[in-house]
């Protein structure tokens, strides 16, 4: 009990322990890691959002035509392909076939600013094609949703054109759920970065937690599932608050 | 329910027909494989497709379609036996959450929460790296996070069941609580159970992959579809094929239970397909 109490003061201060393997503060050793793994989830929702939100409005908006039926194939192959093996096939395409991306490897953002967003960008697009394939399927659902409704037709009838209609209220409303499930899927994300930073070789988080748990370093790995804990709690609370500016007849008492 | 009906649906149709054939090569894999699995030729390593091996062969001049259908046994028992431990405990958890509600409810709702909100990869990483790795350890895993989904799934459908007249009739007549599960809570639940059932098989599928491909799940020589990438990784520089038929079979198999899925829900529980559209 004494030992926990012990723990639970060092931890309010910012102290985790020691490492065993390293014998260095896990506070710095997670702080330096957290370099690779925070920039990697960040760019890999970016990317989630910048390819899912397009092809669900779009798709919503041509509702079984050819074009819906190829996103909707999409999203469902989207959602059968292992992220790490996408990650393969990426490289395959640009890091062998074309030599335009590192297959692996990471350059400290000190040094090379540019060359660190390249060695991210592959394994950041293949965290985020599988998490857009249920971002497209989940947009298309609540715009379609939303573009039944009477405000919609009102708006319509009254004249306005078809992109204020879709972009200034439909798609205002219908993106709710859509940030509700980019907040479900964060905690995915951190999961999920521990095999893709095994295939690129990043020295992220999820590689230190997995390299911990062969080590059996239990105060590393108690303090990444700690930090896991926090950053999933911490991205639903901004999730929470950022309910509030999207639609502003949400209240919190 | 008529086939014809089942059929219409295109979803199942492709799902099902998917799934036949992952089954069918599993079974013919158990008494018929073109050349051994595990068996070393260096001679023929690094062979691309050819007439003699369709899917060519890895750096040890193992023939790839061989394991590749090998793979598919694997991955469809740690289906099986993830889904069988999911729906096994999370259907006898689920039910005492609904019978005896208050503290028991609570108890096992709460646990099954902080089970549900913790990511699935980490902890099947953590409990394989525990236990050890290998395939049964890591079937073991993948199971132990199907709980709370089954559980779950039990409680919320069979809590409105316990209140139905004819329940009440039963319990009158003298019926035992076990009784009355299985003759009237679980033929009402069986469908979504059926449906969520086919989706973790899939999950089940991606999951094992990925410990293996980790090193975690099914271990040397064996085949397991997710190793097979990981090994694949290091030549596919010369030996592209290496990394696309293994990634293809999970694609397919998971695609094929996902589809399968998707068409029983949309089948057996429009209600509930209404709601997943929805969310």
């Amino acid at each position: 009990m004494l030992q926990y109490l012990g723990y639970m003061k060092n931890l309010v201060m910012g102290d985790l322990g020691r490492s065993i393997t390293y014998d260095v503060p896990i506070s710095s050793l997670i702080f330096s890691r957290l370099q690779v793994t925070v920039p990697l989830a960040v760019l890999s929702m970016i990317f989630a959002i910048l390819i899912s939100i397009p092809m669900g409005i779009y798709s919503s908006l041509h509702r079984n035509r050819v074009g819906d039926y190829g996103i909707m194939a999409f999203s469902q192959i989207g959602l059968a392909v292992p992220a790490f093996w996408a990650g393969i096939l990426l490289i395959l395409l640009f890091a062998v076939t074309l030599h335009w991306l590192p297959a692996g490897g990471f350059q400290p953002w000190q040094v090379d600013p540019m060359r660190t967003l390249g060695s991210l960008f592959l394994p950041a697009l293949s965290l985020g094609l599988v998490r857009a394939a249920v971002l497209t399927r989940m947009t298309r659902s609540s715009m379609l949703e939303v573009l039944g409704e009477d405000y919609i037709r009102t708006a319509r009838s009254k004249g306005l054109p078809k992109r204020k209609v879709v972009y200034k209220h439909a798609f205002r409303n219908a993106i709710i759920p859509v940030v509700t499930i980019v907040g479900l899927q964060a905690g995915d994300l951190l999961a999920g970065a521990i095999i893709i930073e095994m295939v690129f070789h990043l020295p992220g988080v999820g590689r230190l937690v997995f390299e911990a748990i062969g080590q059996r370093d239990l105060p590393v790995i108690q303090g990444v599932v700690l930090l896991i804990a926090m950053m999933i709690v911490l991205i639903n609370f901004v999730i929470d608050i950022a309910y509030r500016y999207l639609d502003p007849r949400i209240r919190y008492e | 329910m008529n086939f014809r009906r089942l059929f219409r649906n295109i979803n199942f149709a492709i799902g099902f027909f998917i799934m036949l054939t992952i089954l069918f090569t599993a079974l013919l894999s158990m008494a018929y494989t073109p050349f051994d699995p595990n068996r070393m030729n260096l001679s023929e390593r690094f062979q691309a497709p050819n007439g003699t091996h369709w899917l060519g062969t890895d750096q040890y001049g193992r023939d790839i379609l061989s394991r590749v259908m090998k793979g598919a046994v694997n991955s469809i028992i740690v289906g099986l036996v993830a889904v069988s431990i999911g729906i096994g405990f999370g259907i006898l958890l689920g039910s005492m959450a609904a019978f005896y509600k208050k503290w028991v409810d609570e108890a096992i709702m709460r646990t099954s929460d902080v089970l549900y909100g913790f990511p699935a990869v980490l902890s099947a990483i953590l409990i394989t790296s525990i236990l050890g790795p290998g395939a049964i350890n890591s079937m073991m895993a993948i199971g132990i996070f199907n709980i709370p989904i089954f559980a779950r799934l039990t409680r919320a459908t069979s809590l409105s069941i316990w209140e139905r007249d004819y329940v009440t009739s039963a319990k009158a007549i003298g019926r035992s609580d076990a009784g009355i599960v299985w003759k009237y809570i679980l033929p009402n639940i069986l469908s979504s159970l059926i449906v969520q059932g086919t989706v973790q098989f899939a999950i089940a599928i991606l999951a094992e992959a990925g410990l293996s491909y980790l090193g975690l799940g099914t271990q040397p020589p064996h085949a397991s579809w997710g190793r097979m990438l990981q090994e694949a990784q290091t030549f596919m520089g010369t030996s592209v094929w290496l990394a696309i038929f293994p990634g293809c079979a999970i694609a397919l198999a998971v695609l094929g239970f996902n589809l399968l899925g998707d068409g029983l829900r949309d089948i057996l529980d429009p209600k509930l397909a209404r709601v997943q559209q929805k969310i």
